[in-house]
């Protein structure tokens, strides 16, 4: 096959013209093709790029669905994530590693088929799940592992497997089905929709007046930060340009999120119209998404829509397919991604209102804020403002998952409490909440007068709840593996600060940790979150410290006690002052 | 370029609009701590030895420019802490037996630490296995010191305009490697470039350690800069 890859890559070059920005889909073909990207491919690719292999492997190396050594035909990436080990991950995990005869991260070499742990595919709320050559595999239990490995080992492909037999749910699915969107609260966003009408309005109001329009509303960004939509228009719009671009963050890698994979399942129009509204507003023609690698089974559909779109308005939208980083929804290191570099976040200022997209001035929102613009100017922004809370105006997407009875997709106005969620989730037993993912909040069940909005819980849009059966350290253990796996690795606060972290996690687990451990862990969190580049290292700390908060005696019940000896009480200014007052006298007279 | 006036510590300063904040602190004698940054290149805020507060929010102070009135503390005990905090975590990450290293003396890490009075890491040492890249012609890789600063990877390039520094990998696992075919052609000036680019010594020469005699070397001779005692 490698006689052939010289010429498959001097093709490839000629048909991205050559293109460093287009990197990350140079590479992706050549996975597809020879199933992983050797040392030769590097070589041939770099010499047509007229690049260093170096500056190759800087962007090939970054990204984990990116394999360079051989990696099987078939590639299983299950789910790792909290809530898949709590629906059963490992059981399912046992059972491919029994039936391929390999264990995690391995490639079964008579079969030619690759095992590799993945975090959170958002599939949450039918998990376990997996993705076989980036197809979703949902509701795992071993019996099915079993009989998916099988017909895998004679051959079998992946696609005519999906639908088959050993399912957790009974509930039945069309033919060849996986996923269910399963919509529990529709509100404002989700009702019935009048395709087009959005856009409509909006073509027929001044770019001024849309913005204006999306300030009444009070919308914020549904993507976390909850900054306000109108603003960032502005600040993009007021940059002077020839070129403006409109960005959609798709890459949802919060792990417990998964309404955007219903927008673009579902409402892929709708996210369209949104965009185009967007450039409307900002003076640009030109749309892209940046999609998550874990949803790249919905891109045939997606391209669909996409060419009907196309048909009936002149803005124009490409997707662009990442490559497995959680740091890539940030939205700086989205746009180096989309260059076809690592996925390091930048420095900023300047922001990408300012210089964003090839230094152009750049919009970026998430997927639903966009669709939210679409139905504001469909009916109008008092319409939203008349639902929510004061600084968080209108209803919101949640992707609900865990220990409860009715999962999926809840659409509920901002100032909803925890007592209400967790009745009409109907939680069992629960014990505690993850609010917004990892980088969010943990609070206890009994906390059941919050509220999810920007003034108390803000939240990306991920709930997710646990049982007493739980085990809270080994939650809050994984969330900080995630972190230390997902960091860029750039900035040393969070690059070796959350190794730091992790471990005291692990002593603590292991009843290592001293008392005074968690009052140094608790200064080490402090200097973490203030001095990170990104959000990533700004919030990576918020498994502990929230933990912290909630649930105080599940440090203290772990923790042993300082003996009343030894180092630890060691005082170096007492221990060295002689040594430094001879010092500074030495020092002075020279 | 106009003077504007700004604030460190309370007291008034003044200095061209648009400076960087390291320069614009430096021409008034204050001293602010840095690793990665380079005078005259563009700032990487990898290092985040300079973390300032301005107007209240902490930030990489390398990688601001100065506007008017800006609110700059610089030496208060909680800042000079976190930043003495970042180059514990930096020494403790790698492996640093600064009496015999080559760069000792000239290396802008131990100085720094040197400045900040630091004596031992609140950290524990995770003495992590890194490997000694021996395999260039010309460049050896010491990865147990490398800080991870970015200056080989981003300020760096041969006389053609290829890269020969990257990272690899990403998060605690992130390497700095050399583009093997490319580094064989540096010529010896180049080479120098790059040994000197390093502020640690992680980028050595094949053949030329200990050229100068150790004690008689840049911060031998005189510290990186003062850091104000008395708050501590
Ligand atoms: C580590 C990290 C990961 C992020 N991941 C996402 C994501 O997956 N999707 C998203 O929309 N925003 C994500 N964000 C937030 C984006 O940086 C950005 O704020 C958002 O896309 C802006 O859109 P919005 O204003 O519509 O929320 C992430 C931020 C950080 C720091
Ligand atoms: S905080 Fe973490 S993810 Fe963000 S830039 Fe620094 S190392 Fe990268
Ligand atoms: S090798 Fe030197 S210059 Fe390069 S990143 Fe490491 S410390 Fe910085
Ligand atoms: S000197 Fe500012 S971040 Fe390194």
């Amino acid at each position: 096959m490698d006689t052939f890859l010289p010429s498959f890559i001097e093709k490839l070059v000629i048909q991205y013209q050559g293109d460093k920005c287009t990197l990350l889909n140079m590479l992706w073909d050549i996975q597809k093709h020879f199933d992983y990207v050797s040392e030769e491919a590097v070589a041939h690719l770099a010499r047509n790029l007229n690049i260093s292999q170096i500056d190759l492997q800087d962007t090939l190396t970054f990204y984990h669905f990116f394999h360079t050594r051989p990696a099987g035909k078939v590639k299983i990436y299950l789910d790792t994530s909290v809530t898949a080990v709590h629906q059963g991950q490992a059981q399912v995990q046992a059972a491919f590693e029994k039936e391929l005869g390999i264990v995690l991260g391995e490639v079964s070499k008579d079969y030619d088929i690759g095992l590799y742990a993945t975090p959170c595919i958002g599939l949450s709320d039918q998990g376990p799940a997996c993705l076989i050559n980036f197809l979703p595999f949902t509701q795992m239990t071993a019996k099915r592992a079993v009989f998916i490995a099988r017909q895998l080992k004679k051959g079998i492909s992946p696609q005519k497997l999906l639908g088959c037999l050993g399912r957790k749910s009974k509930k039945r699915l069309r033919q060849g089905q996986e996923v269910t969107n399963l919509i529990q609260r529709k509100d404002f966003l989700l009702n019935d929709r009048v395709a087009g009408a959005g856009l409509k309005k909006a073509m027929q109001k001044t770019p001024e007046d849309i913005i204006n329009n999306i300030k009444i509303s009070g919308l914020r960004g549904r993507g976390g930060a909850g900054f306000p939509t109108w603003k960032k228009w502005e600040l993009c719009r007021n940059t002077e340009s020839d070129t403006h671009y409109v960005i959609c963050n798709a890459d949802e890698g919060e792990p417990g999120t998964f309404k955007d994979r219903l927008l673009l399942t579902k409402h892929a129009p709708m996210l369209f119209e949104g965009m185009a509204i967007t450039g409307r507003a900002i003076g640009a023609q030109e749309g892209i998404i940046y999609l998550r690698a874990e949803y790249q089974y919905l891109l045939p559909r997606l391209s669909r829509a996409l060419t009907i779109f196309h048909k009936k308005y002149l803005f124009r939208i490409r997707i662009q397919i990442g490559a497995g980083a959680y740091v890539c929804g940030e939205e700086t290191a989205l746009l180096e991604s989309l260059e076809g570099k690592r996925g390091e976040p930048r420095i900023r200022p300047p922001f990408p209102v300012e210089s964003g997209y090839k230094g152009r001035p750049t919009v970026i929102n998430n997927v639903e804020t966009f669709c939210t613009v679409t139905r504001i100017m469909e009916k109008g922004p008092k319409k939203f403002c008349d639902k929510g809370t004061e600084q968080s105006s209108g209803t919101r997407l949640f992707s609900l998952s865990g220990d409860i009875l009715k999962p999926g997709i809840y659409e509920w106005p901002f100032g909803i409490t925890i007592s209400q969620i967790l009745t009409e989730v109907r939680a069992r037993d629960a014990l505690a909440l993850q609010i917004g993912g990892p980088s969010g909040t943990l609070i206890s069940a009994h906390e059941k007068e919050r509220k999810i909005c920007f003034e108390d819980l803000a939240t990306g849009g991920a709930i997710t709840v646990f049982s007493k059966k739980r085990d809270l350290l080994q939650i809050i253990q994984k969330h900080m593996e995630f972190f230390v796996n997902e960091s860029c690795g750039c900035c040393s606060p969070c690059r070796a600060g959350n190794v730091m972290l992790l471990e005291f996690v692990q002593m603590l687990k292991d009843r290592k940790a001293h008392a005074r451990n968690l009052k140094n862990v608790l200064q080490w969190c402090r200097i973490i979150t203030q001095t990170s580049r990104c959000g990533l290292g700004q919030t990576s700390s918020n498994p502990i410290l929230t933990a912290l908060k909630s649930f105080p005696e599940l440090f203290h019940n772990f923790l042993i006690p300082d003996p009343k000896d030894g180092v630890w009480n060691f005082d170096l200014k007492m221990a060295t002052g002689k040594y430094d007052q001879i010092f500074e006298k030495n020092e002075h007279g020279i | 370029m106009k003077e504007v006036s700004f604030k460190i510590d309370g007291k008034t300063y003044k200095a061209p609009l648009g400076e960087n904040l390291i320069m614009a602190a430096k021409r008034n004698g204050v001293y602010i701590p840095t690793l990665c940054y380079l005078e005259g290149h563009p700032c990487l805020g990898t290092c985040r030895v300079c973390t300032i507060r301005v107007n209240g929010r902490s930030m990489a102070a390398c990688t601001l420019t100065l506007t008017e009135n800006m609110q700059l503390e610089v030496n208060t005990s909680e800042l000079q802490d976190m930043r003495k905090a970042i180059v514990e975590l930096i020494f403790v990450e790698g492996n640093h037996f600064c009496p015999a290293c080559e760069k000792g003396g000239d290396c802008q890490l131990q100085a720094v630490a040197y400045a900040m009075d630091m004596r031992v890491a609140r950290f524990h040492y995770s003495f992590s296995p890194y490997r000694i890249h021996y395999e260039g012609k010309n460049i050896i890789l010491e990865h147990n010191r490398c800080m991870h600063c970015k200056r080989c990877t981003n300020l760096f390039q041969d006389d053609q305009g290829y890269k020969i520094f990257s990272f690899i990998n990403r998060g605690s696992k992130t390497r700095v490697m050399i583009d093997l075919d490319r580094e064989k052609l540096l010529s010896a000036e180049k080479l120098r470039e790059a040994k000197q680019l390093c502020p640690t010594g992680a980028i050595l020469l094949q053949g030329g350690g200990f050229d100068r005699a150790i004690g008689t070397r840049q911060y031998d001779q005189r510290p990186i800069g003062v850091i104000p005692k008395g708050e501590k």
